[in-house]
């Protein structure tokens, strides 16, 4: 049995906290593909966050899979097109992920799904993967980032453990289990690809299934195959049998394996819509691209939401307006008509974000001097090792926004205005 | 159309300050029935009056001040009870009134009122009334009247309590069943050793009470006990008696886990519980009175926020190195 490595553990004390499970119904539905909107709108941006001219003229059309921008720099980062459609032109918005962007409208044509020849994937050799995965522009949902330049940089790396992370820790998003509940085994070759381009020492894929689930998807796997994660939010991994853990999605498996095999430009991201507000919780496959309306009401809204998020609860951004595109990186959208909330009083100093943070840090602390600005003090409590998973604001009786706090002290690290108490440095 | 904004993470467990302080009002209820059964309802009296004057004394300063009230959040009413569990049955009713009317006014209100006091305003208040009023306040009844004591005003003699009986170097005489029982003089809520216990379980639980400060103060106080014993005997005697008598284990319990003047990371905890213990020892083995753990509590707050820092900076020197010289690098 591989055996996972924790560090920070310190004792009697439970690190991270215990969150509800929201999964159902949209974990047991099956996928649904969306029906195609009439308009799509995708940033022109590259995986490496560099803009992109259009490589195509207006009212050209584009099919599933072609280039429809290069990166100004020439480095050879494109975009390419989740959908058969008809180029209109590009517009700028204000994403509030991404910020100011340039997108590209495109008019959705429907398009027969015909599926290609199956081809042996064996025969592939390293540098063939990794070029087909630049050149079919497969993402990772993990992250946003495309997946060749991700393998192609770990290949430097020694003694590489590849994971397919599907334990989506955060309480709604299912997104990976529903794929590979339905595909596990093309979701295995698909990985086992990717290990065998980037030349890792092995590859698993974890999962966090209660143990009925569990053997059932152990029943289609080999043994080995499947890495159980146990333990409370967040669970970090940083080593498996003392091997660096690599991480990518379980989606940008399936759609490597895809492209590998039967020579299929992947289409999107497979999204979970939940929250109190939807009518039919499921899993939707969203080609990138389509606007955040046209995905909710696709799935019904059963009241009028309050809160709009992209992304899971602990770390998803709120929109204030639907008009705007999905994009890589996010496999969950909410709709709330609510929210809980602790009647805000004064930190009361018990304590729990401390025993929450996975991290070891103290979180308080870091905000008290943060309020007090005692800036030059600030950069000892290590607030650039918070990682924003948000156990700290979950756990807070005084309902306090300690997460962001934090994270505002972090991201003010090399701010000239945190440095007035540094008298050499002025 | 346009949506609300807020702040990841937007799941909350929705825990609330008022219901942390309502857990502990909860564990003081079994407390005041047991006492009602030797006394009579007076202590209940007691207890109810240090409640209500210290949240109306709250509520008062906070309108003088022009603050937002923070009566809602209930630390006020848990101060006043405590001050109001710690005095004797025999004590007149001004008594907690003012330990409470002392805590909120002179200690908690002037250093910024809920979640900014440097020191437990209970503590506090009762140091003032030990201080001021030792006639009253270590004067305990003896707890085999049989009838309950008289509602209105009281001029009774009380016995000398455990504790009394080791400062003056006399043989306690309380075997370690009548000590677990109760069944011996003392303050309102500090008695009944076995509810005590169980209502420390409570609200560990209810994750109001930290096991590292409660049990490091227990174990450094018995490790005292045990190595200096004042009553003649064995010395699980000693740890027994110690242990039980004044408002000791009250003390680790209920004030050392005052979630704002104590430290909150673990290893300061530690720390925070060991040095309460070593003074709350001092106190009894050094002090003019017979149960200083007020005074002790006092003290060792203002060490609370040095030991928290403390604790994570010698967990994390490694931590802290690396990150600097990665910086310098850069």
């Amino acid at each position: 049995m591989s055996k996972i490595t924790k560090r920070g553990v310190s004792p009697f004390i439970k690190r991270g906290v215990l969150l509800p499970s929201m999964k159902q119904p949209a974990a047991s539905r099956p996928i649904i593909d969306i029906a195609p909107p009439s308009r799509i709108v995708i940033p022109l941006l590259a995986g490496d966050g560099s803009e992109c001219l259009p490589a195509i003229k207006s009212y050209d059309t584009v099919l599933k899979g072609d280039v429809l921008g290069i990166s100004e720099t020439g480095d050879g980062g494109r975009v390419y097109s989740p959908v058969s459609g008809v180029y209109v032109g590009t517009k700028k918005i204000l994403h509030p992920i991404i910020g100011n962007v340039t997108c590209a409208l495109l008019d959705c044509m429907a398009t027969g799904g015909e599926t290609g020849k199956f081809k042996d994937t064996a025969s592939m050799s390293e540098q063939e993967i990794l070029e087909m995965a630049s050149s079919m522009g497969i993402i990772d949902e993990l992250d946003g980032q495309p997946l060749g330049l991700k393998l192609a940089a770990w290949r430097k790396l020694r003694r590489v453990m590849l994971v397919a992370d599907a334990t989506e820790q955060e309480p709604y998003c299912s997104a990976s289990r529903a794929v590979l509940k339905d595909s596990a085994v093309q979701v295995r070759d698909g990985l086992a690809l990717a290990a065998r381009a980037m030349g890792a020492k092995g590859f698993c894929i974890a999962v966090m299934l209660p143990q009925k689930r569990l053997s059932a998807l152990k029943a289609k796997l080999n043994d080995g195959d499947l890495f159980s994660v146990k333990g409370r939010y967040p669970v970090e991994l940083p080593s498996i049998d003392g091997c660096i853990v690599c991480r990518i999605g379980v989606q940008a498996c399936l759609a490597l394996y895809r492209a590998a095999a039967y020579g299929e430009p992947p289409c999107g991201c497979v999204v979970t819509i939940a929250g109190d507000a939807v009518a039919n919780p499921q899993n939707v496959q969203v080609p990138y691209g389509t606007l955040v309306e046209d995905v909710l009401r696709f799935c019904g809204l059963a009241h009028e939401p309050e809160y709009v998020l992209l992304g899971d609860v602990m770390t998803g951004i709120t929109v204030q307006d639907a008009d705007v595109p999905t994009i890589p990186g996010i496999t969950c959208i909410l709709a709330f008509k609510s929210r809980v909330q602790s009647p805000l009083h004064a930190c009361i100093g018990c304590g729990r974000c401390v025993s929450a943070c996975h991290r070891n840090l103290l979180p308080y602390e870091i905000m008290r001097r943060l309020d007090n600005m005692q800036y030059e003090r600030l950069s000892q409590l290590l607030p650039d090792e918070c990682d924003g998973c948000g156990a700290c604001s979950y756990v807070c009786p005084s309902g306090l926004e300690v997460t962001a706090k934090v994270l505002e002290a972090r991201d003010a690290q090399g701010n000239i205005f945190m440095k007035w108490g540094d008298g050499d440095e002025l | 159309m346009s949506y609300k904004i807020a702040q990841a993470p937007f799941l909350r467990r929705g825990e609330r300050g008022a219901l942390m302080s309502a857990d502990v009002l909860i564990a003081f209820v079994p407390l005041c029935v047991f006492t009602s059964a030797y006394y009579g309802l007076r202590p209940v009296f007691l207890v109810l009056t240090g409640l209500t004057t210290a949240v109306l004394a709250e509520a008062f300063g906070c309108l003088l001040m022009k603050r937002r009230p923070t009566v809602s959040d209930g630390s006020a009413a848990v101060t006043g009870a405590i001050i109001g569990m710690l005095v004797s049955p025999l004590s007149p009713y001004w008594l907690p009134a003012a330990g409470a009317i002392f805590a909120i006014v002179a200690v908690k209100l002037p250093m910024g009122g809920s979640g900014r006091n440097l020191f437990n305003p209970a503590a506090a208040g009762i140091a003032a009334i030990s201080l001021c009023f030792p006639g009253f306040f270590f004067n305990y009844p003896d707890p085999g009247l049989g009838r309950p004591l008289p509602l209105g005003e009281i001029a009774m003699s009380g016995i000398p309590s455990p504790a009394s009986q080791l400062a003056s170097g006399g043989q306690p005489l309380y075997s370690p069943v009548m000590l677990l029982l109760g069944d011996f003089p003392g303050p309102i809520g500090a008695t009944a050793v076995a509810i005590l216990l169980a209502c420390g379980l409570y609200l560990f639980v209810r994750r109001s009470l930290s096991a590292h400060i409660t049990l490091s103060f227990l174990a450094s106080c018995a490790v005292i006990a045990a190595l200096f014993p004042r009553a003649s005997g064995a010395s699980a005697g000693s740890v027994m008696v110690e242990l039980c008598s004044g408002y000791l284990l009250f003390c680790g319990i209920f004030m050392l886990n005052d979630p704002v003047t104590a430290p909150r990371h673990w290893l300061g905890r530690i720390a925070y519980g060991i040095f309460a213990g070593v003074l709350v020892m001092l106190m009894r083995f050094f002090g003019r009175f017979e149960e200083g753990a007020a005074f002790a509590v006092l003290l060792v707050n203002a060490f609370s926020t040095t030991l928290d820092h403390l604790g994570w900076y010698v967990l994390n020197l490694k931590r802290i190195k690396r990150i600097r010289e990665r910086r310098h690098s850069q």
